[in-house]
C-alpha cells in the first residue's frame, strides 16, 4: 500500500490532481471564510455584471457573487460524490462478494439484476428514478445510489473469483474459519485495489451526474449554489452575460479531472505491470 | 454451434428485456403519492373530479391487483400499446417514434465524429507510445472524459452559434442544426474511444506478426495501417456498443440544451409533466435499444473474429 502511495506520487499529473482535490476540500471546508459574499445574498442594483473588482466572478441575475456560489458550491458536490459513492462501493462490493463467494443461485440472482440495471444507459434509469421520486437534490443522490454499484458488484465479484482459489483461503477453510471471516478477513483485504481506483474515478462520475441531473432541474433546487443549476440559469443569457456559463463549468471540469487525474495514476501505482504498458 | 450460440445469445436479449419491463413497471411505485391523481392534476391544472378519477383509473388498470395490471401492461406493449400520453393525448407509442428516428440520428452523427477524432488520436498515441504525443492525447483524452456535455454544449452555443453565427443554437431538421449536438456529444465519446483504440494497438504492435513484417523490411507506415490496424478494428466493434450507449445515456441532457426532439428530451419533459406513462414507455424503449445493440455486437463479433469459436 505504502509502496503505491510513492509510486502514486511519482506521476506528475497525479500529483497536480491531488493538490487541486485539496484546494477544493479546504474551500468547501472553510467556505464562509473565504467566500466574499453570502452566496444567497442578492443584489438587484447589481446584477449580471462581468468580473470586477467587487465581484472577481461577476454577479447572476439576483446580483449575487458567482465566485461566493461557485465556493460553496463545492460543499454540495463534494458531499454528494462522497455520499454516493461510499453507498455504491460498499452495496456493490457487498452484492459481488457475496456473489463470488457462494456462486450457484446466489450468483445468478445477483449477476441478473446487475445486468438489468445495467442495460438502461448512463444517466436514464437515475433520470427516471429522480424523476418519479420528484425534483430534489436528495432524491437524485438516491437515484444516483440505487444506480451506481453494479460496475462495482462485477469488478468485486471477478475479484473474489480469482482470490477464492489462493491456497491461504483453503488454509483458512481447513483451520474451521466461518464464511464471513474468510470473507471479511482474508478474501475482501487482497480485492481493494480496483474498488480503490473505481471509487477514485467514481467520485469524479458522480460528481458530475449529479450536476448534469442539477442542471435538468431534477437535482438541487434554486436557491441553493450548486454548479449544475448555476449552469442551467446560465442559459438564457448566453449572450448578455457569457461569464456565468463559464465559471460555473471550470469547477465541475477542474474536479472532475482532478479525479480522473488521481484514478488513473492511482491504477498505474497499484499494479506495476500495467503502468510499463500504460494501458 | 455457431447456430447454437446466436439463439442462447438472443434467448438472453429477451430474459434482459423482460426483467427490465419488471424494473420500469415497477417504477411507478417510487412516486409519492397516487400517481393518477397527480398525473390528472399536472395534465388538467385543477384537482380531478373523483368521476375522472375513477374513469382514468380504470383504463390505466389501478383498479386491478398489481400483478394483473403487470400482466395487461406486458400484453399491450407486446402489441405495441405503450398507452397514452396525460398531457397531449397522443399515444406514447407514435411520440417514441419519431423520437426514436431523431435520437439514433444523433447518435449516428456523434460516432462518426468521435471516429474521425478517436482513430488518429488513438494510434497516434499506441505508435508513439511514452512521448509528447502520448502525453498530450492521454491528458486530452481524460479531459474530454471530465467536460460536462451540458457544460460543452453551452461553450460550443456560445463560440459557433451566438459569437461566430456559423450554426443555428437548437432545432432540428437540416445537417446545419445537426452539427453542435453531435460535436458535443462525440467530443466526449472520442475521449473514451481513443483510449481503447490506444491499447487495443498496443497489443497488436507486441504480436509476433508485426515483429515479422518489420523483419521482411516492410516500411512502418504498411505495418502499423495495413497489418496492426487490421487486427487492432476487432475490438472496435466493442467500442461502437459502447459509443452508442454513451450517446444514449447522454441524450437527456444534450438533446435538452439543444432543444433536440428525440427520447431523451422527450423523457425530460414527460417528467416535469408528471407525465409517468411516457416516462415508462421511453426508460423501457431505452432498454430495449442498448440490449438489442450488445446483442448484435456479440454475435457480429463472432463473425469477425476468426479467432472466436463457439
Amino acid at each position: 500500500m505504502l509502496k503505491g502511495v510513492r509510486r502514486l506520487l511519482k506521476d506528475k499529473l497525479a500529483r497536480i490532481g491531488l493538490v487541486v482535490i485539496t484546494l477544493f476540500v479546504l474551500s468547501a471546508l472553510f467556505a464562509p471564510f473565504i467566500a466574499p459574499y453570502d452566496p444567497l445574498d442578492q443584489n438587484l442594483r447589481n446584477t449580471l455584471r462581468p468580473s470586477s473588482a467587487s465581484n472577481w466572478l461577476g454577479t447572476d441575475l439576483l446580483g449575487r457573487d458567482i465566485l461566493s456560489r461557485i465556493l460553496y458550491g463545492t460543499r454540495i458536490s463534494l458531499l454528494t460524490g462522497i455520499f454516493v459513492v461510499s453507498i455504491v462501493s460498499v452495496t456493490g462490493c457487498t452484492l459481488g462478494s457475496l456473489a463470488g463467494y457462494y456462486g450457484g443461485t446466489t450468483d445468478r440472482v445477483i449477476s441478473q439484476v446487475t445486468d438489468v440495471v445495467l442495460t438502461f444507459p448512463g444517466l436514464i434509469l437515475a433520470m427516471a428514478i429522480a424523476g418519479m421520486l420528484g425534483p430534489g437534490l436528495f432524491n437524485a443522490m438516491v437515484a444516483l445510489a440505487m444506480t451506481g454499484w453494479p460496475s462495482y458488484c462485477r469488478v468485486m465479484r471477478g475479484q473474489v473469483l480469482a482470490v477464492k482459489q489462493k491456497d491461504y483461503v483453503e488454509a483458512a477453510r481447513a483451520s474451521g474459519a466461518s464464511d464471513f471471516v474468510i470473507l471479511t478477513r482474508h478474501i475482501v483485504p487482497n480485492c481493494y485495489s480496483p474498488i480503490v481506483v473505481m471509487a477514485t474515478l467514481g467520485m469524479g462520475g458522480i460528481i458530475l451526474a449529479a450536476a448534469g441531473l442539477s442542471f435538468l432541474g431534477l437535482g438541487a433546487q434554486p436557491p441553493t449554489p450548486e454548479w449544475g443549476s448555476m449552469l442551467s440559469d446560465a442559459r438564457p443569457f448566453l449572450l448578455r452575460a457569457p461569464h456565468l456559463a463559464i465559471y460555473p463549468g471550470i469547477a465541475i471540469m477542474l474536479v472532475v479531472l482532478s479525479f480522473n487525474l488521481v484514478g488513473d495514476g492511482l491504477r498505474d501505482a497499484l499494479d506495476p505491470r500495467r503502468a510499463e504498458q500504460r494501458c | 454451434m455457431l447456430r447454437k450460440y446466436i439463439s442462447r445469445r438472443i434467448g438472453a436479449a429477451f430474459a434482459t428485456v423482460w426483467l427490465a419491463t419488471i424494473v420500469v413497471f415497477f417504477l411507478l411505485s417510487l412516486v409519492p403519492g397516487d400517481p393518477v391523481f397527480l398525473m390528472l392534476m399536472e395534465a388538467g391544472g385543477l384537482p380531478p373530479t373523483p368521476e375522472q378519477l375513477s374513469e382514468t383509473r380504470a383504463k390505466l388498470g389501478f383498479d386491478q391487483p398489481t400483478h394483473v395490471r403487470y400482466m395487461i401492461w406486458v400484453r399491450n406493449m407486446l402489441r405495441g400499446d405503450f398507452g397514452e400520453s396525460m398531457q397531449t393525448g397522443l399515444p406514447v407509442a407514435t411520440m417514441l417514434r419519431s423520437a426514436f428516428g431523431a435520437t439514433i440520428q444523433l447518435a449516428l452523427a456523434s460516432m462518426l465524429v468521435a471516429i474521425l477524432i478517436a482513430f488518429p488520436a488513438g494510434i497516434l498515441a499506441a505508435t508513439k507510445q511514452n512521448t509528447i504525443a502520448d502525453s498530450v492525447a492521454r491528458f486530452g483524452s481524460l479531459l474530454g472524459l471530465s467536460m460536462p456535455s451540458f457544460w460543452l454544449a453551452l461553450l460550443f452555443m456560445l463560440l459557433f452559434g451566438l459569437q461566430l453565427r456559423w450554426l443555428p443554437v437548437f432545432g432540428f431538421g437540416t445537417l446545419r442544426h445537426l452539427i453542435l449536438p453531435a460535436l458535443t456529444v462525440g467530443t466526449g465519446m472520442a475521449a473514451l474511444s481513443a483510449r481503447l483504440i490506444r491499447s487495443s494497438m498496443l497489443d497488436v504492435l507486441k504480436e509476433d506478426f508485426i515483429r515479422t513484417a518489420r523483419a521482411k523490411g516492410l516500411s512502418e507506415r504498411v505495418v502499423i495501417w495495413v497489418h496492426a490496424l487490421k487486427c487492432a478494428m476487432i475490438p472496435v466493434i466493442t467500442i461502437l456498443g459502447l459509443q452508442l450507449g454513451f450517446a444514449l445515456g447522454g441524450s437527456g441532457i444534450v438533446e435538452t440544451v439543444f432543444a433536440w426532439p428525440g427520447m431523451g428530451r422527450m423523457m425530460v419533459s414527460a417528467i416535469f409533466a408528471r407525465d409517468f406513462v411516457v416516462v415508462q414507455g421511453v426508460t423501457f424503449m431505452f432498454a430495449v435499444t442498448i440490449t438489442t445493440a450488445n446483442t448484435l455486437v456479440d454475435i457480429l463479433y463472432v463473425y469477425i473474429d476468426p479467432r472466436i469459436r463457439y
